[in-house]
């Protein structure tokens, strides 16, 4: 284990030298926040959830083994709170007040528009998604972990992920299909 | 080729991560399960358009909440240490400083044996600051990190009890914490200690109700056979059905059954 | 608390069919090489035979006990160290498995076994804990202190020094009380024999001071002051007898009981 990588940052943790929570904090916080706000569509809520996810890794430092990666042990806890949080408050999404895609430099009007036009249906579909599918592609597609750490954090077999991944990824086609039409 | 792998060829295509080696185990694939190229091509797009969705950036609140959350983690830690200081103090207007290093070293240690966790709930009888006692207790229980297992000492714990026995008076406050002990510390040695000691203070009532209640709660032959001799040489009458509800275990040991069995003649 | 933890892990399979398993093996280093160290094992089945010796490791030889023709579970083995505590386990817990194993001189130990086994320790210097359920435990040439306690074996115990100030315990149901203490110990010694006999070495000498039991019915006790007195040491035994001696340099060793091994009897 070299000095300063997630897991040995964390096994310090456990020890009791919690402020190198804070390291950890730094590295993972935009992906989380990412992950979260792709799964519920507020970035208010996305805050808090993050949060949560920090103190329960304090709280439950003890059962970091060292064995696996420090982000899958990190997602398996995010994805709980994800779901007490759907269970809390329902899966309804936010999708009213969209930030809309920054304008870049050399951008025309049109290309601009339609790339509103595009964030648009892009955030439609994901909404029609059910949360489990939503989920799953969010852990695929933006935190880029693979089918066999995804099968870690959701708790099924690697080949079980596989096809779920792949049935989100075509019902996905399916709602494009149907918003465009 | 079973499904879980094909699956896996699909989605590296789709993800935009086939290796140029994978190629023709895709070719096959295309042939053998009925996929066309169009379709997958489709697949790979609507998976690519979930780009277009941005994320904004979290607000700075975010780090200064965790950093909060850190600072104030870290301040709890500091105050259970200092209520573990002001129950020193309590003790200390018990008896001599000495003795309560060693019960309290001893409350401290308690907590991690073998395994953590078997307290008993406090009777009744108990007055209101031994109840304290006890929550506070069990509250340090939840403190022990595992770390501490390595750092509790029976040889201690026994010196204690020699300490309590030779201290004086030994009032309500010493009976619980040995009553304790002898139900829940994981050396036998240590508990046998405290019901030697605590047979020494049988006029109380509540070292004889304590020692009767204990007895079914014992696993161990050893301290069993030590208990069953001490209630039998108090004639202690109400032990009775704690005798009667361990001649009914199977596994008894031959033994002890066999003394609990000539004892409960002569005690009714 | 700031060590880091190295966990070390062996899962080996094993070939069957009709000849014997191989034993397993596992090497834990210590996080503190010259410091002295505590190693816990609660084991459920078989013997455990600890022999202190000049390395700085701790090696670990698990042998199946029985030949089994059927595919036998694999024996696992695991050991946790942090800052020269370590912690060992062994699966399956079905088996019986006898574990021997090297430990730096000075080390301390807490032995747990449940079944099947004699817990023995010779060679070694520190705390010496063991609990044992259905057998003997002995003590060949250590130092330190002790706290043992056995239902139905024996306890034979020789010390060659013991720590100043530490009080001791040896208990035994059914079986013999066997404890050899430096001629220079000081203690106060009870010793308790509910159904045996008494024998100590130390009572008839000149200095000894003997008081017989203290207070009726409830502690018979026997009390032996020796050499101006100290901690107090207990043996007792249920139904057994209890012997207590004193070293005299050679001669005990010469004497020393001789330690049969299950393993020898399949």
């Amino acid at each position: 284990m070299e000095s300063g990588s997630d897991n040995s940052l964390m096994l310090k943790v456990r020890s009791g030298d919690v402020d190198k929570l804070g390291l950890l904090f730094e590295r993972h916080k935009a992906a989380l926040f990412g992950y979260f706000y792709r799964s519920t569509g507020s970035a208010e809520i996305s805050e808090d959830l993050v949060q949560n996810v920090f103190l329960r890794i304090l709280k439950y430092r003890a059962q970091f083994s060292g064995n696996g990666s420090f982000a899958t042990w990190m997602y398996h806890i995010a994805h709980n709170v994800c779901a007490d949080h759907f269970k809390k408050h329902g899966t309804g999404r936010n999708v009213a007040n969209l930030p809309g895609a920054p304008p870049q430099d050399c951008e025309t009007p049109e290309g601009r528009l339609l790339k509103d036009e595009r964030l648009r249906v892009a955030e439609e579909a994901l909404s029609q998604l059910s949360t489990d599918q939503r989920e799953i592609l969010v852990l695929s597609r933006y935190q880029g972990l693979k089918c066999r750490q995804i099968a870690e954090i959701l708790g099924c077999s690697v080949g079980a992920a596989r096809v779920r991944v792949f049935r989100a990824i075509t019902s996905l086609k399916q709602v494009y299909a149907e918003l465009e039409r | 080729m079973n499904d879980s792998d094909v699956k896996e060829i699909l989605l590296e295509y789709i993800g935009g991560d086939l290796s140029s080696d994978r190629e023709k185990e895709l070719q096959t694939l295309l042939t053998e399960h009925g996929y066309t190229l169009e379709e997958l091509d489709e697949l790979r797009e609507a998976y690519a358009r979930l780009d277009d969705v941005p994320v904004p950036a979290p607000s700075a609140a975010m780090t200064e909440n965790f950093y909060r959350m850190l600072e104030e983690h870290k301040r709890q830690a500091t105050a259970r240490q200092r209520r573990l200081d002001s129950l020193l103090a309590w003790l200390r207007n018990r008896c001599d400083r000495r003795l309560i290093a060693r019960v309290a070293g001893a409350l401290v240690l308690l907590g991690a044996g073998w395994s953590l966790g078997f307290w008993s709930a406090p009777d009744a009888h108990y007055d209101r600051r031994l109840d304290d006692v006890t929550a506070e207790i069990r509250e340090m229980k939840g403190m022990m990190a595992y770390a501490m297992l390595g750092q509790s000492s029976p040889t201690q714990r026994i010196r204690t009890i020699n300490q309590i026995r030779t201290c004086g008076s030994v009032d309500e406050g010493m009976v619980a914490i040995l009553l304790n002990m002898l139900g829940d510390d994981p050396n036998v040695n240590v508990r046998l200690v405290a019901l030697e000691t605590l047979a020494m203070q049988a006029d109380r009532a509540t070292v004889r109700q304590g020692l009767v209640h204990s007895l079914g709660r014992q696993e161990s032959p050893l301290v069993q056979m030590a208990l069953t001799d001490v209630l039998l040489s108090l004639d202690e009458r109400a032990s009775i059905s704690q005798f009667r509800g361990l001649l009914e275990r199977p596994d008894l040991n031959d033994a002890v059954r066999a003394r609990i069995a000539s004892g409960l003649e002569r005690l009714m | 608390m700031k060590a880091a933890i190295a966990i070390i892990s062996a899962v080996m399979t094993l070939s069957l069919l009709a000849q014997s398993e191989r034993a397993e093996q596992i090497t834990v280093p210590l996080s503190r090489p010259d410091e002295p160290g505590v190693l816990i094992v609660h084991h459920h089945k078989g013997s455990l035979n600890i022999t202190g010796y000049d390395g700085t490791s701790l090696v670990v030889k698990a042998s199946p006990r029985y030949a089994s023709e059927e595919t036998p579970q694999p024996i696992d083995l695991g050991a946790v160290e942090k800052d020269n505590h370590i912690v060992l386990s062994v699966s399956p817990r079905h088996r019986t498995i006898d574990l021997d194993i090297l430990v730096p001189r000075h080390f301390s130990v807490r032995l747990k076994n449940d079944d099947s086994g004699t817990i023995r320790v010779q060679h070694l210097s520190g705390e010496i804990e063991v609990s044992n359920l259905n057998g003997d435990i002995h003590l060949i040439d250590v130092a330190g202190s002790a706290l043992l306690d056995t239902v139905d074996g024996n306890i034979i115990a020789q010390f060659t020094s013991l720590t100043p100030g530490i009080p001791m315990a040896f208990t035994s149901l059914e079986g013999n009380l066997d404890i050899t203490f430096p001629t220079d110990a000081r203690a106060l010694v009870k010793t308790r024999a509910d159904h045996g006999r008494i024998r100590n070495d130390f009572a008839s000498a000149p200095e000894a001071e003997t008081s017989p039991a203290n207070g009726a019915g409830l502690a018979p006790w026997t009390y032996t002051r020796i050499n101006g007195g100290g901690p107090e040491m207990r043996l007792r035994s249920f139904y057994g007898h209890v012997r207590v001696r004193r070293a005299e340099n050679d001669e005990n060793a010469a004497t020393a009981v001789t330690i049969p091994d299950e393993r020898s009897s399949t």
